[in-house]
């Protein structure tokens, strides 16, 4: 009886951090097809926002699409949007891949941000496995063209939290030719599980990739990685800085030149304009009532405003056009 | 002279089923000559001989020393570097009218046929003022057979390594009002060369190499009294080429296909102190790039009207001038282009000439109108002196520039309009001295230049964006120094000639790129600082032996460096004669000494290989045509 009664009480000593996980089904895509346009610049599944830039003049995007695309045979660019595995992890049909490019953001939202981030099934493009299986025009087949070459193609996935990248990171080898016996050399080709709660609380995931493979042009691997069922959490497991009970109207956002924070506060505050790879680019008093950003130097993209008042913190993302 | 004329059309007709057939090869023996430093041709200005020996005019460029050829491989694409240049920088004119595309803004060597020509000349130096866009570091001069009167038939075939097999047919017939010359060539190759990694590793085997070129070039000329002479001249060409792997790729199913089509029409008219030519041209070229693998089929053309008038006239004994005018509409169209993309260039030049003693004088200004906007004004300048004891000083100083491609501007994405033309300023001076003795002559020379381009053209990733795009971004600074020497040696039916040829060469960023990754003071990647080639040939009545020896220096690349490496050719030939027939017997040995060496990384080039050729000619005269003789 005494087990049955701790057993019906132990929940109420150790709540478990309620977990949602981003599988991007939400999209309704139909088999085989892909989005590479976010209107609201970002893609929004579960608790997680991945930035997207489109550009319609020339049809290029960059940041992450989403996709249901199953095309396992065909190399090349042409099939930028496939996951080799041929669909999503566990099964699930839709997954988000991104074309990393000095860093692609993943932004915590709602309940998460601020929480530890559990962990996130990855792999390879088909663009990016055939290119390191066989090499193409630009890049070499992994292990050279002795086949010994120590090759390899990691994915390091940083924590961040209000702008500041967290000490640990974590790195995950989509392919490795390491090895002294080239039978153990591989190439990811099925949705691996890749822990991240040693990142610890953070509010945005930044995926970086790194190659053996790389000339005056940069990295020659095609630099894309998928992602699928990203597992965050709702409940931070230490929370540094308080969240703020209310957040800064912005205006205009997205914007070009300029931006307006109108700070509801009396007592002022503190600004830091990030990129959304951490890079802290600018620092502002908020005073109450409107205050005025110039992010005309600044490049076109997605930026993260973190405010604090009082150990309060919070964050806005602002798209400069 | 009817049949002659329904014969040229008559190969016309039948261009498209040519290469089905089998075509005998032409040969014909062109007159060695060596153009020593005019001032009108440039300092160190050089012309090859026995171009049909070679399967291309990249392979006769490349075992000439004159330039360094970037070559992806034998049946690659391979580009022209005039002193530390890019391939865009040297202009390529045939019979005066350029044949760069104006997409890529350059013309891939490996696809000029070695046939229907009577001239290759490879010119360093930029002059703009005279030929044009592109030519900023140099110039590659190609200039049509002339046919001689009477019948002339020539044909034969010469067979390799690698399944090479190159035939050859010319005919040519007419008097001397008129006459015509009609080449073909039918070549094709294998190219499956063994290559070897490292010397402890088994030889691999290159694949998916095949190329496959029919070729009829033609020309028509009617003279219809000593002070006229019209020239018509068509250049078919089909060329299909497997694009083979990189020795880090896997395998390779991309494809290449290339279909050219130039005609051009010239009028040289000559009065009593004028000489005036007019030439129209047309181009039309087709390139289809396919990649079953990756599922890519790209196929993109371009067309270009062409027009030149040149004016050259006697104004006194020792001031001469030349105004030319010169006209090119260009249409291009591609998957990377929105929409038909256009260019037209208008441009006007006006060069002096004057003799002044020993002093030769020239001066050429050009104003170019690029889609109607500008002008843009360019010169060129250079004076030449002779000395006692044959000593001769040349200088040169000019701007030269290079227009934007249509690539550059319009290719989606990172095509950008607004691209300025590249601009440079060339100095140059040359001492030249000839010797001469009972049996033997030489000529040396020892050039200096220094070139600055500004505004130069390059793809990189800017502000942060995610893709690549056009911008003048940088500036590159060359200089070097090229000494140049030819002996000859004489005793009775025996001739030795001796040519040494070296260029150093510094060719560097003045602006550091942080994508690409240039550092402020590189070296250009693939430009060589040191190329080294001595040429022996040795001729005792009608026989030849030639041998080449080449270094060509370290180069680093965009991915590694490459290592220099040492090559050997070898030539043997025998002219026979007999009554109205001629002939000649080759054997060619290319690389000798089986030097394991790349030009680009990840392209493995071929080992020792070899060539035999037999040609026979025809001449329906008493008279043999005129043999040339060494100068």
């Amino acid at each position: 009886m005494r087990t049955i009664l701790l057993f019906c009480l132990l929940p109420l000593f150790f709540q478990l951090p309620a977990q949602t996980t981003a599988g991007f089904e939400n999209f309704g895509l139909a088999p085989g097809a892909f989005l590479n346009n976010a209107s609201s610049g970002t893609f929004a599944s579960g608790n997680v926002a991945l930035p997207n830039a489109y550009d319609s003049v020339y049809d290029a995007w960059s940041g992450w699409a989403i996709s249901t695309v199953t095309d396992t045979e065909t190399m090349g660019f042409t099939n930028q949007y496939a996951a080799v595995a041929g669909r999503g992890a566990s099964g699930s049909d839709t997954y988000a891949l991104t074309y990393v490019f000095g860093g692609s953001p993943m932004v915590l939202t709602g309940a998460a941000a601020g929480a530890p981030v559990q962990g996130l099934y990855v792999t390879n493009t088909t663009y990016a496995y055939f290119s390191m299986l066989f090499g193409d025009s630009f890049a070499k087949q992994f292990g050279g063209e002795t086949g010994d070459d120590p090759d390899f193609f990691l994915l390091t996935i940083k924590g961040f939290l209000l702008g500041e990248e967290k000490a640990d990171s974590v790195n995950f080898y989509l392919a490795d030719y390491r090895f002294s016996d080239n039978a153990q050399d591989y190439i990811v080709a099925d949705w691996m599980y890749v822990e991240l709660a040693s990142l610890g609380n953070v509010d945005s995931l930044v995926f970086n990739l790194r190659s053996s493979d790389n000339g005056a042009f940069g990295m020659n691997t095609p630099a894309y990685v998928c992602v699928d069922d990203v597992q965050t959490t709702d409940t931070p497991v230490r929370v540094r800085e308080p969240a703020l009970p209310w957040a800064p109207a912005v205006f205009p956002n997205p914007a070009s030149d300029q931006v307006w924070i109108r700070w509801p506060a009396k007592e002022p505050g503190l600004g830091e304009l990030s990129t959304m790879q951490g890079q802290l680019l600018q620092r502002y008093q908020l005073l109450a009532g409107d205050n005025l950003l110039d992010i005309s130097r600044f490049p076109a993209g997605l930026y993260v405003l973190y405010y604090r008042q009082d150990g309060l913190a919070g964050h806005v993302l602002i798209r400069k056009e | 002279m009817r049949k002659s004329i329904l014969l040229f059309l008559f190969c016309c007709n039948v261009f498209r089923t040519f290469g089905q057939t089998g075509l005998l090869d032409s040969l014909q023996e062109l007159p060695e000559v060596v153009v020593r430093s005019k001032v009108q041709n440039g300092v160190g200005a050089t012309t090859i001989t026995g171009l049909e020996q070679f399967p291309s005019v990249a392979v006769a460029l490349e075992q000439s020393g004159m330039l360094f050829i970037k070559s992806y491989g034998i049946g690659s694409l391979a580009t022209p570097t005039f002193r530390g240049g890019a391939a865009g920088q040297t202009a390529i004119l045939w019979n005066g009218l350029p044949i760069q595309s104006p997409m890529l803004g350059l013309t891939d060597l490996s696809l000029l046929p070695t046939i229907g020509f009577d001239n290759l000349a490879a010119v360093p130096g930029g002059k703009s003022a005279e030929a044009g866009s592109g030519a900023v570091s140099g110039r590659i001069y190609l200039s049509s057979s002339t046919p001689p009167a009477g019948l002339r038939i020539q044909g034969g075939s010469t067979v390799g390594s690698f399944g090479y097999q190159n035939q050859q047919l010319a005919i040519s017939n007419g008097n001397t009002r008129w006459r015509f010359q009609v080449n073909g060539q039918l070549l094709r190759a294998e190219n499956d060369f063994p290559y070897q990694i490292r010397a402890d590793l088994p030889t691999k085997r290159l694949a998916h190499a095949q190329q496959e070129q029919q070729v009829l070039l033609q020309t028509l000329v009617w003279e219809p009294n000593a002070r006229n002479k019209f020239e018509l001249h068509g250049w078919q060409q089909h060329t299909l080429r497997n694009l083979p792997p990189t020795t880090t790729q896997n395998r390779s199913e991309a494809t290449q296909e290339d279909h050219i089509y130039r005609q051009q029409l010239s009028w040289h008219a000559h009065k009593a102190k004028s000489y005036w030519r007019t030439n129209l041209g047309f181009t039309h070229e087709k390139i289809h790039y396919r990649d079953p693998q990756l599922l890519v089929d790209a196929p993109s053309a371009f067309s270009s009207l062409l027009a030149k008038v040149v004016r050259k006239q006697t104004l006194k004994p020792t001031l001469f001038s030349e105004t030319g005018l010169q006209f090119i509409q260009s249409w291009a169209t591609a998957d990377g282009y929105r929409q038909t993309q256009q260019q037209q260039q208008l441009g006007w030049y006006q060069k002096l000439t004057a003799e002044l003693g020993q002093w030769v004088l020239a001066t050429t200004g050009r104003l170019e109108l690029v889609d109607f906007s500008g002008p843009l004004a360019v010169f060129h300048l250079q004076a030449s002196h002779d000395f006692k004891n044959d000593w001769r000083v040349e200088v040169r100083a000019g701007r030269n520039f290079r227009i934007p491609t249509l690539n550059d501007r319009y290719w989606a994405q990172g095509g950008n309009p607004d691209l300025q033309t590249e601009f440079s300023w060339e100095q140059e001076i040359a001492l030249a001295k000839e010797i001469h003795a009972s049996r033997s002559s030489g000529f040396a020379k020892i050039n200096v230049f220094n070139r600055s381009v500004a505004n130069w053209i390059q793809w990189s990733q800017q502000d942060n964006a995610a893709f690549w795009s056009a911008g003048n971004i940088a500036k590159v600074w060359s200089r070097g120094v090229e000494p140049y020497l030819i002996w000859h040696y004489w005793r009775g039916e025996s001739n030795l000639k001796v040519t040494l040829r070296y260029h150093f060469i510094l060719s560097t960023y003045q602006t550091a790129i942080q994508n690409p990754a240039i550092a402020r003071g590189a070296q250009l990647w693939y430009t060589p600082q040191h190329q080294l080639t001595t040429q022996v040939e040795y001729r005792r009545k009608k026989w030849v032996l030639g041998y080449t020896q080449q270094y060509v220096g370290a180069t680093e690349g965009i991915n590694d460096d490459l290592s220099d490496y040492h090559l050997a050719h070898l030539t043997a030939k025998w002219f026979p004669q007999w009554r109205r027939w001629d002939g000649q017997f080759l054997l060619q040995v290319n690389n000798l000494y089986n030097t394991n060496y790349r030009v680009i990384e990840r392209r493995p080039m071929p080992g020792r290989n070899f060539q035999v050729g037999i040609q026979v000619g025809f001449t329906a005269n008493e008279k043999l045509p005129p043999k040339k003789t060494l100068p």
